[in-house]
This record gives C-alpha cells, sequence and structure tokens, in this order.
C-alpha cells in the first residue's frame, strides 16, 4: 500500500513530461525521465540546409550558376516577414529550403516563414486558417481549388504585378493550361508544375508479344484492339491489356470523351453530356473491355491504392497516365518502358494539361514581398533550381529531365504535346468539381460491378449530378 | 425534524463537494466546449463555406437531410458497422482478454502483441487489409479455397465490404482488451474461492463471479465500442472511400465530406446533429438495458 | 476455465478443498489447461503480429519491390539503410520526437490531473445536477469532433494560440469524458463497506479518494495513461490544424510527408513508423505489468 501511495504522489505532481509517463509503469524505471527537449535537433540548418539527396555544395554551385531574374517591384525598404504555404513532402522539403536559403542571401529584407502540411490534409488546415483570418501570404494551389478561392474573393490577382515585371516571360507557360486560374479576364494563379497525359507502354510485353510498340499514329481503336490481344494470364501472372479503368474524374473528358466528340459535362459545367450517345458509346466500350474482355483492372485491383498501378510493376502492357510518374518509372528498373501521345479518335487529339499553381492571399499585407518571392519561385531558374520533373516553364524541362534521369525524348515528347494540343478544355475545375465526381463515382462502381447497366449507370449519373451543378453558378 | 435537516445539510455538503470535484471538467466544459458546441448548433441553421460569413437558411439543412437518400444509405450502413464491430468486438476481445489473464510465461509479451494492432500505422493497417482481404490473392480467400470454399469479394463486393470492415476493426481492438485486463484485476479472489467451497464450476464461477462483477467494465466497453464505432471513419476513408457504390458510406464518413472536402460547413453540422441523435439513442438503450444486467456497488 | 485457472494458480495451496480429485489427476487437468491456452496464443498472436509484420518487411524493402504485384511479403533483399535515410535523410524527425514528446508528457499530465476527481465524484457523490451533469459529459462524447473543429480553431485563432502547444494541451487540463468515465466505472466496482469504514475512521473524502479507491483502480490509472499516451503520440487531424512552422510538427505529420502528391515511399514511411511506435510499445509494457498486480492487493480481500 505505502509504495502504491507513493506512486500515486508522484502522478499527481507530476506536471511535466517523462514522470508523468513513468508513473504509469514501474516506479524504478522513471529514473529515465526529462529528456532534452530544447537542445539540439534543429529543423533544417538555417545556414546550411541539406540532406543526402541535396547537398549544399551542389545548391550552392547551382545557385550561382542561375541568373535570377529582376522585376520592377521594389524591394521593401525595412524588413517584412512573407508566410508561404506549400505541400511538402519528404523529398522537396529541403529544396525549397534552400531555395529559401539564397533568396533571402539575394533579399535581406524579405524574412521567410515556411509551413509545410502534407497533400492530404492541406486543403482542410488552409481552409481553416482561412476562416480564422490567418492565410499565408503565398499558398499553394491544386488545380481544382483555385475557382473556389477566386469567387470567394480570397485570392489576389497577379496581372499588375506580372506587368511590372518585364521578365516574367508569360509565353514560357502554356497558355492553354491556365483556365484553372482565370476569371473575368483575370489570373489569379501561376503553375508550378504542368504536365499532359501520355500513353505509356511496356515495352517487354509487346516485345513478348510480337507486336510493335504504340506510336502516334495510334487510334482509339488501336488501343482497344490491342489492349484485347495483350490480356494474358490471371492471379498473380494476370497482365492487364490497360490501365487504368475511366472513371468520372475531372479529366475524363479530356482523356477519353473528347476523342469522340463527347464530354462529361459542357464547357461551363452547368449540364451533363454523358448521356448523349457519342459520350455513351466510349463509356460502353471500356465497361466491355472490362466486364467482357478483362482486359482492364477491376475494382478491386484499383483498390490497393491508386498510387500503385499494375502498370508499375509490369502487370499491365498499356497505361494512360500523367508525365508525372515518368519520374518514378525512370527509376525503376524491372522492366522497360516507352511513352507516346494519347491515341487519336474521329474528332482529332486531346490530352488534359494540368497542374498546380501559386496564389497570393488578398489579405496579405506584404503583396509586393510575396511577389517577389513567387517570380523568382517560378521563373526559368527557379524551376531549375527545384529539379522538378514537370516544370511549367517550358524552357526549364530539358535541363531538369537531364538531371532527373528522364530520357531526352520522353522530354521533347511533353513539349511538344504541351506546345501542340494539351489543354484545360474539359477538365473540371468549378467549386462543385470534387462534389460531381464525389456523385458520380459511385454509380460507376456499380456499373464496374455489373450491377447496373451502362445505360441505366450514365442515367443516373446525369440525374444525380445535374443538382450538384448548380452550386457553379458564381454570382 | 432535526434528523431531517442534519440529513439535509449532509446532502447539501455532498452535493457541494460534488461540484468542486468535478468542478475541473465543468470549467473545462464551459470554456473549450460550450461555445464551440453552440456554434455547431447554429450552422446547422445556415450555409457558411469558411470563406464568406455565414448566412441564414432556417430548416433547410434539416429538409434537405430528410430528403437526402445517401444520408439515409449511410445510417443503415453506419448502424450495420456498429452492430457488427460492437458485438464481435465485445465479445472476442473478452474471450481473448481471459486468455491474456491467465498467469502464464512470457504473458507481458502475448500481452504487447495483442496489442500492437492498434498501434500500428493506419496506413500500413491499410495495405495489409486491402491485401488479406483481396478476392482473388488475399489471404482470408486463399484458406477459404483450400477448403473449397469460393470466398466473396470482400472490399470489392457491395454486399461483403461492410462484413470486411468489421473483420478488421475486430481486429484492432486492443483498448478494449486493455480495459478489460485492467477490470479483471478488480475481481477479489476471494469470490473464486468462495464459489469454489460452494462446489461451483469453471462455468458457475464465471456466470456467477467474472461476469456480474466485470459487468460495469463490459458496460463500459459496449458504450465506448458503439460510440467509437457508429463514429469511425478514418480507416474507411483509407480503404475504400465509401466505394464500391456507397456501399461503405458510413455517416461519419459523410460529415468528413461534407466538411472537409466541400466544405459545406451548415450541412456538416445539420448531419452531426444527426449522428449525435443516433449514438444519444443507442446509448439511451445501452443505459436502459444496464439496469437489468450491470452490477454497481454504488446506486 | 480460463479464469478459474488465475485463481488456482496464484493460491493452488488454499483452493485445492473441493471435489476429491487426487494431486496427478488435478496436475494433468492443469498442464491440458495450460498447454491449451498456450496454444490460444500463440495461434493469435500470430494473427495479431501480422501487421507489424507487414511493417517490418515493408520498411526493409527497396523502391522497387514496393510496387510489387501482388505485393510480396518477403524484401529480395534488406534494405536496413532505409530507416537511417527515413530518420535523418530529409526531415528532421529527432525534433519532430522532441516535439511529440513535449506534446505528449504534458496532455498526459494534465489528463490525469483533472480525471480523477470528477470520476470519482460521479461514482460516488450525490448531488441534485449529477444526473444532468453526467450526461453532458457523455454527450460531449457523442457529437462528431469534426464540426466542432472549425469553432473551435477559429476560438482559439482568437486567443492567438495557432502555431503554438496551447491549443492541444490547455484543453487537456480539464478532463476528458472518456476517461472520467473509465475511471467512474472502476470506481464504482470498489465495495462500499471499504468507503464506509475508512469514513468511519474520520478519513475525508480526499483521503478515502487517495488511500481507497486510487491504489485500487491502479490498473485503471494505467489504461488511462496508456491512452492518453498513445492518443496524444498520434495526433493528427488537430495538430496539423494548429501547428504550422516545420520546427513545431510532430513525427504523426511528418510521417505523412512520406506521402507525395503523387508517389508514396512506403518503405521510408514504415521505417520511420516502426521507431515511432517504440515508445508506445514500452508505455504499453509498463503499463499492462500493473494489470497483475491488483489481485495481490491486500485491500480489496478485505470485503
Amino acid at each position: 500500500m505505502e509504495m502504491n501511495r507513493r506512486q500515486m504522489l508522484a502522478l499527481a505532481v507530476a506536471a511535466a513530461a517523462m514522470p508523468a509517463l513513468s508513473a504509469c509503469g514501474d516506479s524504478r524505471q522513471s529514473k529515465q525521465a526529462a529528456a532534452p527537449v530544447k537542445s539540439g535537433a534543429q529543423v533544417i540548418d538555417p545556414n546550411r540546409p541539406a540532406s543526402d539527396d541535396w547537398p549544399f555544395e551542389e545548391a550552392e554551385q547551382l545557385n550561382n550558376s542561375l541568373t535570377w531574374p529582376k522585376t520592377d517591384v521594389p524591394d521593401p525598404a525595412s524588413k517584412v516577414v512573407i508566410t508561404l504555404g506549400f505541400t511538402t513532402d519528404a523529398v522537396t522539403e529541403v529544396r525549397n529550403a534552400q531555395f529559401d536559403f539564397f533568396f533571402k542571401k539575394r533579399h535581406p529584407n524579405i524574412e521567410i516563414k515556411r509551413e509545410s502540411a502534407p497533400f492530404d490534409q492541406f486543403l482542410t488546415k488552409y481552409m481553416a486558417q482561412a476562416a480564422g483570418g490567418t492565410l499565408p501570404d503565398v499558398l499553394y494551389n491544386h488545380y481544382s481549388w483555385t475557382q473556389n478561392l477566386i469567387a470567394n474573393k480570397v485570392l489576389q490577382p497577379l496581372d499588375d504585378y506580372i506587368a511590372k515585371t518585364p521578365e516574367f516571360d508569360m509565353n514560357d507557360i502554356p497558355q492553354r493550361g491556365l483556365g484553372y486560374f482565370k476569371r473575368d479576364g483575370a489570373l489569379y494563379g501561376l503553375p508550378t508544375d504542368m504536365a499532359p497525359k501520355l500513353l505509356f507502354y511496356n515495352k517487354d510485353l509487346f516485345d513478348k508479344a510480337g507486336l510493335d510498340y504504340p506510336d502516334e499514329s495510334w487510334t482509339w481503336d488501336k488501343l482497344f484492339e490491342t489492349a484485347k490481344k495483350m490480356t494474358s494470364g490471371s492471379g498473380a501472372e494476370k497482365i492487364y491489356g490497360v490501365s487504368p479503368m475511366p472513371k468520372p474524374a475531372p479529366d475524363l473528358s479530356s482523356v477519353y470523351l473528347m476523342p469522340y466528340g463527347g464530354r462529361f459535362l459542357d464547357a461551363a459545367e452547368s449540364k451533363v453530356l454523358i448521356t448523349d450517345p457519342k459520350a455513351r458509346d466510349v463509356m460502353a466500350r471500356w465497361l466491355d473491355l472490362l466486364l467482357k474482355d478483362k482486359a482492364v483492372p477491376s475494382l478491386a485491383e484499383l483498390q490497393l491504392l491508386e498510387k500503385v498501378d499494375p502498370f508499375k510493376s509490369g502487370h499491365a502492357a498499356l497505361f494512360l497516365n500523367g508525365a508525372w510518374v515518368m519520374l518514378e518509372l525512370s527509376k525503376q528498373k524491372a522492366f522497360k518502358w516507352g511513352a507516346t501521345q494519347v491515341p487519336k479518335g474521329p474528332e482529332g487529339r486531346t490530352t488534359p494539361a494540368v497542374g498546380s499553381a501559386l496564389v497570393m492571399a488578398a489579405s496579405s499585407q506584404n503583396k509586393d514581398a510575396a511577389w517577389i518571392y513567387m517570380h523568382e519561385f517560378l521563373s526559368a531558374s527557379g524551376y531549375k533550381f527545384r529539379r522538378i520533373a514537370a516544370p511549367a516553364r517550358q524552357s526549364a524541362w530539358e535541363d531538369n529531365a537531364k538531371a532527373l534521369g528522364i530520357p531526352a525524348e520522353q522530354a521533347d515528347l511533353v513539349k511538344k504535346i504541351m506546345a501542340d494540343y494539351a489543354s484545360d478544355d474539359g477538365v473540371l475545375r468549378l467549386p462543385a468539381n470534387k462534389k460531381v465526381v464525389d456523385t458520380a463515382i459511385p454509380i460507376w462502381e456499380r456499373a464496374q460491378l455489373g450491377k447496373i447497366g451502362v445505360d441505366d449507370a450514365l442515367k443516373e449519373m446525369a440525374d444525380k449530378v445535374t443538382p450538384v451543378l448548380s452550386e457553379n453558378k458564381i454570382a | 425534524m432535526t434528523a431531517v435537516s442534519a440529513r439535509g445539510t449532509l446532502a447539501r455538503r455532498e452535493a457541494r463537494r460534488f461540484y468542486l470535484f468535478t468542478s475541473p471538467w465543468t470549467i473545462g466544459f464551459v470554456i473549450f466546449s460550450v461555445g464551440p458546441i453552440l456554434a455547431a448548433v447554429v450552422l446547422s441553421f445556415m450555409k457558411w463555406n469558411l470563406l464568406q460569413s455565414p448566412t441564414w437558411v432556417g430548416l433547410a439543412n434539416y429538409e434537405r437531410m430528410f430528403n437526402d437518400p445517401e444520408f439515409w444509405e449511410s445510417i443503415g450502413n453506419t448502424v450495420e458497422y456498429g452492430v457488427g464491430a460492437v458485438t464481435l468486438g465485445v465479445t472476442f476481445t473478452f474471450l481473448l482478454a481471459l486468455l491474456l489473464n491467465q498467469p502464464l510465461r512470457f504473458q507481458g509479451l502475448f500481452r504487447t502483441v495483442m496489442y500492437l494492432p492498434s498501434v500500428v500505422s493506419g496506413l500500413a493497417t491499410a495495405l495489409l487489409w486491402l491485401n488479406i482481404l483481396h478476392p482473388d490473392y488475399g489471404l482470408i480467400n486463399k484458406v477459404l479455397a483450400s477448403i473449397g470454399i469460393q470466398g466473396p469479394g470482400w472490399l470489392a463486393s457491395q454486399e461483403w465490404a461492410i462484413p470486411g470492415l468489421v473483420l478488421m476493426s475486430v481486429w484492432g481492438a486492443g483498448n478494449t482488451i486493455v480495459i478489460y485486463l485492467a477490470g479483471l484485476q478488480g475481481i477479489p479472489k476471494t469470490l473464486y474461492e468462495a464459489a469454489e467451497i460452494d462446489g461451483a464450476g469453471w462455468w458457475r464461477r464465471f456466470w456467477s463471479v467474472t461476469v456480474p462483477m466485470m459487468s460495469p467494465v463490459i458496460f463500459f466497453n459496449v458504450v465506448t465500442g458503439f460510440i467509437a464505432a457508429l463514429q469511425s471513419y478514418v480507416l474507411i476513408l483509407v480503404m475504400t472511400e465509401g466505394g464500391p457504390g456507397n456501399a461503405t458510406m458510413v455517416l461519419g464518413l459523410y460529415i468528413y465530406r461534407h466538411a472537409f472536402v466541400y466544405f459545406d460547413m451548415g450541412y456538416a453540422a445539420t448531419l452531426s446533429w444527426a449522428m449525435f441523435v443516433l449514438v444519444i439513442a443507442v446509448t439511451a438503450i445501452q443505459f436502459s438495458l444496464a439496469r437489468r444486467w450491470v452490477h454497481y456497488e454504488f446506486k | 476455465m480460463l479464469v478459474e485457472t488465475a485463481a488456482h494458480d496464484r493460491a493452488p495451496a488454499r483452493t485445492r478443498q473441493g471435489p476429491p480429485l487426487t494431486s496427478e489427476q488435478a496436475d494433468r487437468i492443469r498442464r491440458i489447461r495450460r498447454t491449451g491456452a498456450y496454444v490460444l496464443l500463440i495461434v493469435s498472436s500470430a494473427v495479431f503480429l501480422l501487421p507489424f509484420l507487414w511493417m517490418l518487411t515493408t520498411s526493409l524493402k527497396s523502391d522497387a519491390d514496393n510496387l510489387a504485384f501482388p505485393p510480396q511479403w518477403l524484401p529480395d533483399s534488406f534494405h536496413v539503410e532505409n530507416y537511417v535515410k527515413g530518420w535523418s535523410g530529409s526531415l528532421p524527425f529527432t525534433r519532430f520526437l522532441l516535439n511529440t514528446i513535449v506534446i505528449t508528457a504534458l496532455s498526459m499530465a494534465g489528463n490525469l490531473l483533472s480525471c480523477v476527481l470528477p470520476a470519482y465524484a460521479f461514482a460516488r457523490m450525490r448531488a441534485p445536477a449529477a444526473g444532468i451533469m453526467f450526461g453532458a459529459l457523455m454527450a460531449t462524447m457523442m457529437i462528431p469532433r469534426e464540426i466542432t473543429l472549425v469553432p473551435k480553431f477559429i476560438m482559439f485563432s482568437k486567443l492567438g494560440w495557432v502555431d503554438t502547444y496551447l491549443p492541444l494541451i490547455v484543453p487537456e487540463f480539464f478532463g476528458v469524458a472518456l476517461y472520467i468515465f473509465l475511471l467512474r466505472q472502476f470506481f464504482t466496482t470498489i465495495p462500499q463497506e471499504l468507503i464506509d469504514a475508512a469514513r468511519i475512521d474520520g478519513a475525508s473524502e480526499l483521503r478515502i479518494l487517495w488511500s481507497v479507491m486510487l491504489p485500487l483502480a491502479r490498473p485503471a490509472i494505467a489504461a488511462i495513461c496508456l491512452f492518453s499516451f498513445v492518443g496524444n503520440w498520434n495526433q493528427y487531424l488537430e495538430n496539423s490544424i494548429y501547428l504550422r512552422s516545420m520546427d513545431k510538427i510532430t513525427l504523426a505529420q511528418g510521417l505523412g510527408m512520406f506521402s507525395g502528391q503523387y508517389v508514396t515511399q512506403y518503405n521510408q514511411m514504415m521505417a520511420v513508423a516502426i521507431i515511432s511506435m517504440m515508445p508506445i510499445l514500452i508505455v504499453f509494457f509498463l503499463a499492462q505489468k500493473t494489470f497483475i498486480r491488483g489481485v495481490t492487493l491486500t485491500g480489496i480481500a478485505g470485503r
């Protein structure tokens, strides 16, 4: 009893740190308490940010080799602090910190406070900050978020700043991919990355089947036909002809339907068009490919988290995905792969140009400093410094591809597509886009399970999505 | 007369002490909870997207909810999941706790192992179970196939998705085991001895000593188990996102979507009050049934 | 059967007076039961170990093996360097660990200090408003936290508490409904005779709580310690909304950063996840030790 009481005393007075922790166990263990709290363990060394992947010397060298563009917007006369809210993952964080480090050397009066959040928590976090009135000055934006923020007057138009910065070359950025960030002629966001979708293929599987690799002469009909031929095996040996199965995602029209003249929604995102024969026939063909030919991964496969697509493990012959997966594919050695343009349809070739952007909060108190940062971060030099895989600035593509091990011919291919036809047309972006997708997908899933025919599914989709579209009307 | 007033004084003193003792919680409740709860009440009558000032819409959100087929579907799914997870969880973990209470060697190790699933990362749990439940090469269906049974589609089928999630939930119920284990320590050994002297076999002792003595703890696990199960959505969000075809769209996930994906705070608040009513109804049933089977030392 | 052996093994000499069994028979029965218990435990342990083994093998895989389809249990080669790379390769996980320790320890201390008194009152005292207050306590558990999250955030941001640990720690010093309810349930099982005896001896309520209730509720206190520790250690949603700067964030948030927009580094993520769950396992191991002591307490035998 005595010992217990003493422990209870220890427990009650343990107002801080480890003693409380050890009290619930054995009192003999409580000696190891009080770990050092404030000592050591810097975040990223502010005087020398570096990691194994991003050595400081390399960053310094690269930084010095690049020319940093100028703007007529003057540097602040006294110290100001700008806050940045970026998505971060373990890979990019240090590089961004290095960018900030050299930026501060160029602009001694601009102090930077970086905030980082993983992509999946980002919007929740910053919508809460917006409600609390504490948005950062510069903010990351996924293309599907920006129109909602513009409609609610949270963002600052950037046109004046761009006008004051002659060196900010807008022509280096694909104009057809800026629609997500524009409203009523004003531009509210500048892309951080932008890429089209491509048709990837597994060379080993094609060699084995004795078929020619896909090329730019391919039509969608040819893709369907080849996908059936390339399908084989079952269980662990299963090879899918093509992956993934289309779903009512924001880019459904642009990737799959527009080559046939069909659309999921109209351009104003105010009407559902998926029941029109042109769109309907494409959806029906894919459903057949799934249910009859088993040439596309089923729901069960795709549930193994989308990021692990059968193609990436050599279990699909063809793969429709964004150019950004090249980085990951370049790192694997299990199979040889190639990429070409998406197939043509009767109405030509279409592919979405999608990417994220940086935006400036209308509430920012230091807009000039924020612009100076955005301008350099999004300059060709900024892209080259950050070495990102799908730069929106086309002049940075070659350098970055070389540095990242992406084959030069693929880089050229992407540049050509961005210049020729990749576009934001048909990609959902208005405020209701997420709800539209979430409403349509369960219905499409029932069709994929064979519970409902394609016509019933598309009709139900139209019936249920139409009322949601009223949220796209912006005053 | 004096006896009555003396009792009154005593009762008043006890009541004062009660308020004093509960004050840490009461103060915190008033400071940190009352405001946000009232805000949630008011929000359910408003339209608010976090970016602009809320506007009053009266009963529109409630009207919308009652006419929202997905809402009713989600209630059905939630109840199915809750009942499955709690019944299976509470009984299975009780048996496991009895086993872990045996004075055997490596007892601490065994207990730690059983607790492991409750602390491994959610993503690892999700990935693992997606594999275990995979219709073609998942562990469960392979075992079933080896005895000649064609296993169901689990998470890829509308009928079997919730049973699959229930299975998963049972396996991660380490906290329930911990509470049982803690409870089992409070049963006086003398009760077993007395029962044994009376010639009671293990079955009798289990029903006449273990169960009644553990009843407050079992009750706790049932009540909080229901509260947690009816509200749960995080693993479901990672694993099925409510699919296939809304089969696993539980109310918690539906609220999450409206709050943090669509930022439709008004409707999310309304749905939250529906959740509240559901949970409170289930809990009230528990408390009223409790009078028949829960044994308290102090009433 | 199982419960019974618990009582048996502790005091074999005294309990051996029931039905006339020879000592060999009794021994045999006991041995069979023991073996049965072990077999059951080992089989179920194997099932329960699965997720951890999955994490372990994932953490040792190469990037390529992570993509294998169908997923493979054993990696082709073992990459222990994932642990080093993950922990100190790019993000400052040591810093995140220290932050997590500070938040968790303070929150836990707050939970313990603030849950015992209310729980005792709810279990053992009468007051006119007791029923209503208990109802309110239960109700706070039933309101989905998603909906109070934003109002709370706005409240704390008006106080200027954003990007500090205050919104995560201060409320923890004002009681947690779940723990109060748990402790109350345990306090209600303690025999009234013990309390009456103490009252007759002139003990104050605090004295009774201190020397009668708490020692007997020790396993429950240990359980609360554990839950509080695990809950705060793994807290994700609140942390990620309140904490903004890189030098303030916690392990759970850092782990989320292995998941990029396009690529997730499962191997490094699992490696760091394994490191970061070790403290929880240590706390659990310590806490579970109290789950045998209760039986031997002398006080309880006074009934």
